[in-house]
């Protein structure tokens, strides 16, 4: 028996389908009324959203949801990647306590790294390290150990990149532009086809965070003007186009050099995109295509977790870290875990003053190198989805949410909207997260919010008129239209035991 | 089900399960690598399918591999999947296997657990100003050996940096070895300890944080205090001998001076500012 009243509610959906969206019993035109209404109103505000200027709650709410999802999918293996794995030569704190704590990296200590990593045959090795001062007898060492680099030959060889100490013009109105330090090695850089300089510099966002990263470094040096790559595009250019990346890309940014001391300035007559198969690489890629979309991160034991990524019909972590002080340890050594691989040499350790806040917690600058690179190598640029894809989950949301404000009281719509919201687009984001594309739930629980506002004002406002249409009544009529107000109150009453009463004022006692 | 059938979908099952198996025999699983070891390569063995691999720093390490240490007092230390794994020839063979894999499931657990717990996302963790600046150390304990005077006594002992909880433990060495006292400090960088009993003899105190961080001091327990330049009961007196006691030597008196000053401090401020001069580590300059 206690299934009939089920069974009825079936028969009576069956028998009139509509009553799955309006419910039974109540005032339909009321409802499609007030759907239309709310539907054109959160078009309108979506739109007004996306057209205004990002800045502010909404960009707020935007890094904090990307946040999220980064932390979230940290860890995951990838399906395929079409990069290298990294591994990082650190100068940790056990390493650096056992160095003697120096104040600089011992650069005969770095060429014996740089001299491990390029004869286990690394495919690039980057130094993130400062070689614009010189630093003694050492030097020697490490010019001898890059020239050797330098001069190998063959598609096998390693490239090198080290890091170009930057600093701010000086007096600071003197140009807008940085100047790269000069350094013992420039003239051997200079020589050499393997051996190059990057700017190691980052964006540090508003929250001191660091998300996205830089293309490169336009520089103005004693009046001539130049540009630097940045680290993590030189190296992601040479693994992805080992023959012809590294020309390609100093092709494009030609064109990026700035005017500065009155040299002139080539015109801009190439795309600064540079195309590897499906991949693209946009050097003035905006705020969303340059986010670091971090795999891994860091604790004070060493990395954290690691994806696994197929590398020569094997599966090896994404990221491995070794200590750099081992490399000298006096026993034998397998180079076999730098072959072919990107090998970075940096520091780890709190002297070095190089740990910065990344939505993963706190990394060290060559752990955030790293990350930039896997991004740039399995992702290339993030990208929004495709404006169709936008704009119908915009419309679904938009009409999910209109019809449940048109359903329920708005107090409860208001509490259900961003829930519902975040529930239907997660999936979603997260199945085009791991394709490289940002599918923003941030502005759609943004539009529904303001949209919820919006609706619960004017419900108000609605109320008020009422009352005061009501009050005019009352005072136009006299003593005498008691009945009229029983009968007002009354049907107030009725309609707001309505299902489905949308436009119910909350608190009107 | 007909009896072909009741053949075949076992026979299919048996199949799968065998495919499966080939598959997973040709997935070569990197998982971390050989971080250090001591003596000779031929002192320990990796097999993989049954055959020897050489033993070498940094030797890639894959899922199955039989690891041990063969040669007895050796070590070989391999890192895991991040985490370091010590293996001695107490130690049974080692069969490396698939580490936890990351999935989104785990992620968000623990993402809904540090939200519930309050807890410990990227945002709390410290900002490392300097390793220099909260290292645990005890300047006022001196290098070491430290010397002091025997008797039935209550220690003052005082460091700095490191994290809290604190462990303070002295324990006797020579003649007879045993713990003397062990303590724990909550949330402050000293400690007086109850009257403990010093004889003559060697002795070992440490100082461990939560952190990891540890300084051990060997002490030697001596019958008498050396005849200072000074004598006499007045607190002007007892600095002076103090001040005189730990510039001797190489600064093995230092914790018996401060142990000297440490009393006198609160009431009489040069005693005081010789014992803060201990305490970050200042040599006191009494000769010219």
């Amino acid at each position: 028996m206690q299934k009939l009243p089920v069974l009825r509610t079936l028969l009576q959906w069956v028998s009139d389908p509509a009553s799955l969206v309006y419910g039974r019993g109540v005032d339909r035109s009321r409802i499609r009324r007030d759907f239309l209404l709310n539907f054109l109103l959160g078009s309108t505000l979506a739109l007004a959203i996306h057209l205004a200027p990002k800045s502010g709650w909404v960009v707020t709410q935007q890094e904090q949801a990307t946040d999220w999802m980064l932390r979230i999918n940290q860890g995951i293996d990838p399906e395929s990647y079409r990069g290298v794995p990294l591994v990082l030569l650190e100068i940790g704190e056990a390493t650096h306590r056992t160095w003697g704590e120096p104040l600089h990296v011992p650069r005969e200590r770095l060429a014996a790294l740089i001299r491990f990593a390029v004869g286990g045959g690394a495919r690039s090795v980057v130094v993130d390290v400062d070689l614009s001062r010189p630093a003694g007898q050492g030097d020697r060492e490490l010019e001898a150990v890059l020239r050797s680099a330098g001069e190998q030959g063959g598609p096998g060889a390693a490239d090198i990149v080290l890091a170009r100490g930057l600093r701010e013009p000086w007096p600071r109105a003197e140009g807008a532009w940085l100047e790269e330090r000069a350094s013992f090695l420039d003239e051997l850089v200079a020589a050499s086809p393997r051996l190059h300089w990057a700017s190691p510099l980052f964006v540090r966002e508003r929250d001191l965070r660091i998300r996205r990263f830089r293309s490169f470094e336009p520089t103005c040096t004693d009046g001539v003007p130049g540009v630097l790559p940045s680290i993590q595009v030189l190296v992601a250019v040479q693994v992805l186009d080992p023959m012809d990346g590294t020309r390609r890309l100093n092709e494009a940014l030609r064109h990026e050099r700035p005017g500065c001391g009155g040299a002139s300035v080539p015109p801009a007559t190439t795309s600064p995109s540079l195309r590897f198969g499906d991949l693209v690489i946009d050097l003035r890629g905006d705020g969303l295509a340059n986010l670091i979309l971090y795999a891994f991160g860091w604790s004070e034991s060493g990395p954290t977790a690691s994806p696994r990524v197929g590398f020569r019909e094997r599966q090896v972590p994404l990221f491995t870290a070794v200590p750099a002080e081992l490399v000298e340890s006096g026993q034998p050594l397998d180079p076999s875990l730098v072959e072919g691989r990107i090998v970075i040499i940096g520091a780890s350790h709190a002297d070095a003053r190089d740990l910065h806040h990344t939505p993963l917690g706190e990394l060290p600058g060559p752990v955030i190198l790293a990350n930039a690179t896997y991004s740039l190598l399995q992702y290339g640029n993030l990208r929004p989805p495709p404006t169709r894809l936008l704009l119908g989950a915009q419309l679904v949301l938009i009409a999910v949410v209109s019809l449940v404000f048109a359903r329920i009281a708005s107090v409860w719509a208001t509490l259900a909207a961003a829930p519902l919201v975040i529930i239907m687009l997660l999936p979603l984001s997260f199945l085009l997260f791991r394709q490289g594309v940002w599918l923003d739930f941030a502005i759609p629980v943004f539009a529904v919010q303001l949209q919820a506002a919006v609706k619960k004002y004017s419900d108000q406002l609605s109320t008020l008129r009422e009352r005061l249409r009501n009050l005019r009544g009352r005072i136009g009529s006299g003593p005498d239209s008691g009945d009229g107000d029983e009968s007002e109150e009354s049907n107030e009453s009725n309609e707001s035991n309505e299902p489905g009463r949308a436009s119910k004022p909350e608190g009107d006692a | 089900m007909t009896g072909r059938g009741r053949v075949c979908a076992p026979l299919f099952i048996l199949g799968g399960l065998l495919l499966a198996a080939l598959g997973h025999a040709g997935d070569v699983r990197e998982v971390g690598f050989v971080e250090r070891f001591s003596g000779e390569p031929g002192d320990h063995r990796i097999l993989r399918g049954g055959q020897a691999i050489p033993v070498a720093v940094f030797a890639p390490l894959e899922v199955g591999d039989r690891i041990s240490v063969r040669a007895p007092g050796e070590q070989l230390a391999l890192r895991v999947g991040g985490r370091l794994i010590e293996l001695t020839t107490e130690s049974e063979e080692r069969v490396l296997a698939e580490g936890p894999e990351g999935t989104l499931t785990t992620n968000l657990a623990v993402w809904v657990g540090e939200w519930i717990s309050g807890g410990s996302g990227p945002d709390a963790t410290r900002i490392a100003l300097s390793t220099r600046s909260v290292a645990l150390a005890a300047p006022s304990w001196g290098e070491g050996p430290a010397l002091l005077v025997a008797g039935t006594r209550s220690l003052r002992l005082v460091w700095r940096g490191g994290h809290p909880p604190y462990a303070v433990e002295l324990q006797r060495l020579e003649p007879r070895g045993g713990r003397v006292g062990a303590w724990s400090v909550e949330d402050d960088a000293q400690l007086v300890t109850p009257g403990v009993e010093l004889l003559e003899g060697l002795y070992r105190l440490s100082l461990r944080d939560a952190a990891g961080g540890d300084v051990t001091l060997p002490l030697r327990v001596v019958g008498a205090l050396p005849k200072g330049p000074v004598d006499g009961d007045q607190p002007l007196d007892r600095t002076l001998f103090a001040a005189w006691l730990a510039d001797r030597g190489a600064g093995e008196w230092r914790l018996e001076a401060y142990q000297r000053l440490a009393p006198l401090r609160e009431s009489y401020p040069p005693a005081a500012l010789l014992a803060d001069a201990l305490e970050s580590g200042v040599s006191i300059p009494t000769r010219p």
